[in-house]
């Protein structure tokens, strides 16, 4: 059977037991999360809940509060941020008057997410986005100005609910994915950096979750399960191993590379989260937990300083740099930590909580991980070269010397290096190890545009031939980042 | 691969087998929205067209899920004494990689009926930039479906069975001005059919390499520019540059023409082995 023809039985497969993926998440996550994100209850003090220090002071509570401090010091520098931009009263008044609140939704929490957002994205937010967009004044060049500062209002009003927030970055994050986040009429990393606050705000409430919990402060049940560590494999490895014992199946090292790949992998039930015993062995590394924090402190300084923008790759020489010379070390921290959307943080964090191992240095380090993944994307497209055509930019900023791609995602890079390090530490030739990312890539992307293809059409985007291609991008993307993993660690 | 794994694979291959047969005959599945076309054929018949992708299946958690295709070809002849449904595809998902469940009349290929079970392809993507309008996208896969064929319509014999079906095709988008682009597609079909043929006892095997293929040229006729300006500042300079970008959303285009047509090189099913057809018409698709 051919491997085309496989590639097409693994995403029929993966396509049926996504729902199951998600539905085995949705009791734990739905009643959780239902509880903590209530409206919160501030009226004047600032619209998160402060965490106030405890009378007494016990080991570890001065370095507690000083986190506390600074979460608190930067939630109020971005509520100012987007205070700055927000809608006049007058239009305020007549945004929430023109809008059916009710019916949106907006502000609640959701009840399930599944791993690539799809069916919240349609279910939650497209009806927002619907009403926000078409209805937003346009202007002489076709964009719509207004729409992030209504964005802004919308969520003010919820009272910056966990649902509020969540939803209005991912609206911003799925335009950047389809690329019309310019039509806001802002710079696309301007534009991002909107998206970059709803979420960081986010992560701020749950870091400071985490730190009142971990302190005995909070006695609300977790958000997510906190089994990390104990949990069993997820059933979507079964399919990807049937892939790949098909597709690679001869000569037998290629199916050697493909398993060990999946092994690495060690996608769990009920959980986000890749690199399962990788991201356990991080952990007892402080230095690569420090590492992950002093480089989100360097990106911060980069995009305050434009002329460190027109360095290039001068993302990964710092990076490379700070993990003293050690390339393997540079992409196992991104990798690891600088996560989709603050799974580290979110999950990683009530893990360690439940084992009562939760350190302010690693929550430090999981909240710098989760907003280095979106501050990365920003600084891509600030310190991106025009292409020879008239479409394409040039990314490389957080590529190596010799190496650039005309694809923003940079992650799939960091990943796949990754993945491609490990293989040749296990043995396996580069050759194998570069097929394996690819074939999982092309399982990934045949999945993923198929479920991509509802959301785009939302959203008015052409849901299809373009699909393809991105699709195929990435697919190089992920082998390009594979055949450097392998190579540095080899 | 260990026992555990084989037979899951077998399970799931036989599964697959006989419940994914189908079609690949639906004309340009990257290509969503409305369409209408009017245009005349070798075989004699003037037809009336028309397609359109509708948003139907539910989402769990609300919402619906877009891809569902209708189509239908309402023919006639130069007297207007034999007007009726010529052709006709409803399928509950069209999607390029996968489609499931749909019903199909065809009477150029011999079909007053079909079932279509299901099918998936696999796309590799041989030219183009997510930012262009030009590429050439290639689709292999297989689908399968439930046929009833009949001498009347043109079959060879009456006959029904169940198909399985490889194909391989091509699309291509190319725009020859800023909004006169040249579309085209290419299919070559192997099918095995099993089932009852003619008069012949007993269940048989026939099969049929089909070549379909199209070729036409749209004038886009939407209000809004084919592309808009990226603004971005240069991090060195300082100075703001533009990028141009695609804006995807639905577009009207004029059929200018398109001609479409098929050729049975090998085999069995229809007596129409050769067809030329030319339309034009109107479409609102992305």
């Amino acid at each position: 059977m051919s491997t085309c023809k496989l590639i097409a039985l693994t995403l029929l497969f993966a396509l049926a037991a996504i729902p199951g993926v998600a539905s085995a998440q949705a009791p734990s996550r739905a009643g959780n999360l239902t509880a903590s994100t209530q409206p919160l209850p501030h009226k004047d003090g600032g619209p998160i809940t402060k965490i106030e220090t405890p009378s007494e002071s016990e080991p570890g509570e001065d370095r507690w509060s000083e986190l506390v401090d600074e979460f608190n010091a930067r939630e109020q520098t971005i509520l100012d941020t987007l205070s700055d931009a927000r809608l006049s009263k007058a239009q305020r008044i007549a945004l929430l008057d023109r809008l059916d609140l009710d019916r949106l939704d907006f502000c609640q929490d959701f009840e399930t997410m599944d791993s690539l957002g799809t069916t919240l994205f349609i279910s939650t937010a497209v009806p927002t986005w619907k009403a926000l967009w078409y209805t937003s004044k346009e202007n002489e060049q076709g964009n719509r100005p207004l729409f992030i500062p209504e964005l802004i209002t919308l969520v003010e009003h919820c009272n910056y609910s966990r649902g509020s927030l969540y939803r209005a970055a991912f609206l911003l994050e799925y335009m950047y994915w389809n690329r019309m986040i310019d039509r806001t009429g802002m710079e696309v990393a301007d534009a991002l950096k909107y998206r970059d606050h709803f979420y960081e705000l986010e992560f701020l409430e749950i870091a400071r979750d985490k730190i009142a919990w971990a302190r005995g402060l909070d006695h609300s049940p977790p958000r997510t399960p906190g089994n990390f560590f104990e949990a069993p494999e997820m059933s979507l490895a079964f399919f990807l191993k049937l892939f790949g014992n098909v597709t690679t199946s001869f000569p037998p090292r290629r199916r050697r590379a493909y398993m060990a790949m999946i092994e690495t992998i060690n996608l769990r039930k009920g959980s986000q989260l890749m690199f399962g015993h990788d991201i356990a062995k991080i952990l007892e590394h402080p230095e690569d937990l420090e590492l992950m924090s002093r480089y989100y402190t360097y990106l911060i300084k980069v995009e305050q300083q434009r002329k460190l923008q027109g360095i290039e790759h001068g993302g990964w020489h710092t990076l490379v740099k700070m993990a003293g010379g050690d390339r393997a070390r540079a992409v196992r921290v991104i990798t690891l930590l600088a996560s989709l959307r603050g799974w580290v943080l979110e999950e990683l964090s009530d893990a360690l909580i439940v084992k009562n191992k939760l350190t302010p240095e690693m929550l430090r380090a999981f909240y710098s991980g989760a907003n280095t993944y979106f501050i990365m994307h920003r600084i891509n497209e600030r310190s991106a070269r025009n292409g020879d055509d008239p479409y394409t930019l040039r990314y490389h900023f957080f590529h190596p010397p010799n190496f650039e791609s005309t694809d923003w995602k940079a992650y799939h890079w960091y990943a796949n290096a990754h993945l491609g390090c490990r293989l040749a530490q296990k043995g396996m030739d580069r050759r194998s190890a570069t097929l394996a990312t690819r074939r999982l890539a092309q399982a990934y992307e045949a999945l993923t545009l198929n479920l991509a293809i509802p959301t785009k059409r939302a959203m008015g985007e052409e849901p299809r031939a373009r699909a393809i291609i991105e699709g195929w991008e990435d697919v190089d993307m992920n082998a390009a980042g594979g055949n450097y993993g392998w190579k540095i660690c080899n | 691969m260990s026992p555990k794994t084989i037979h899951s694979f077998a399970f799931v291959s036989a599964l697959l087998c006989f419940a994914l047969p189908t079609t690949a005959s639906a004309d340009e599945p990257l290509h969503e929205g409305f369409m209408v076309r009017a245009g005349t054929g070798t075989q004699g018949r003037h037809r009336l067209e028309s397609s359109v992708d509708i948003n139907l299946l539910p989402l769990p958690g609300g919402g619906r899920l877009n891809g569902t295709h209708i189509a239908l070809s309402l023919g006639t002849d130069n007297a207007f004494d034999s007007v009726g449904l010529d052709r006709a595809y409803v399928a509950l998902l069209r999607w390029p990689h996968m489609r499931l469940l749909g019903v199909k009349r065809n009477l150029d290929e011999g079909l007053p009926l079909g079932v279509e079970l299901g099918g998936l392809s696999m796309p590799l993507a041989l030219v183009g930039k997510k930012e262009s309008r030009n590429w050439i996208i290639a689709h292999i896969g297989f689908d399968g479906n439930f046929n009833w064929y009949r001498e009347r319509f043109t079959a060879v014999e009456d006959a029904m069975g169940l198909g399985l079906s490889l194909h391989a095709r091509l699309d291509e988008q190319v725009d020859i001005f800023e909004r006169l682009s040249l579309r085209a597609w290419q299919k070559a079909c192997y099918s095995a059919i099993f089932g009852l043929f003619g008069d012949t006892p007993g269940l048989g095997v026939r099969q049929q390499v089909m070549l379909h293929g199209a070729l036409g040229l749209y004038l886009d006729i939407t209000r809004e520019p084919l592309y808009r300006l990226i603004p971005r500042t240069d991090p060195v300079t300082g100075e703001v540059t533009y990028r141009k970008s695609v804006n995807q959303g639905p577009r009207w285009r004029w059929m200018i023409v398109n001609a479409s047509g098929h050729w049975q090189p090998l085999g069995y099913v229809t007596g129409r082995d050769k067809l030329l057809f030319l339309t034009t018409g109107i479409e609102r698709r992305f």
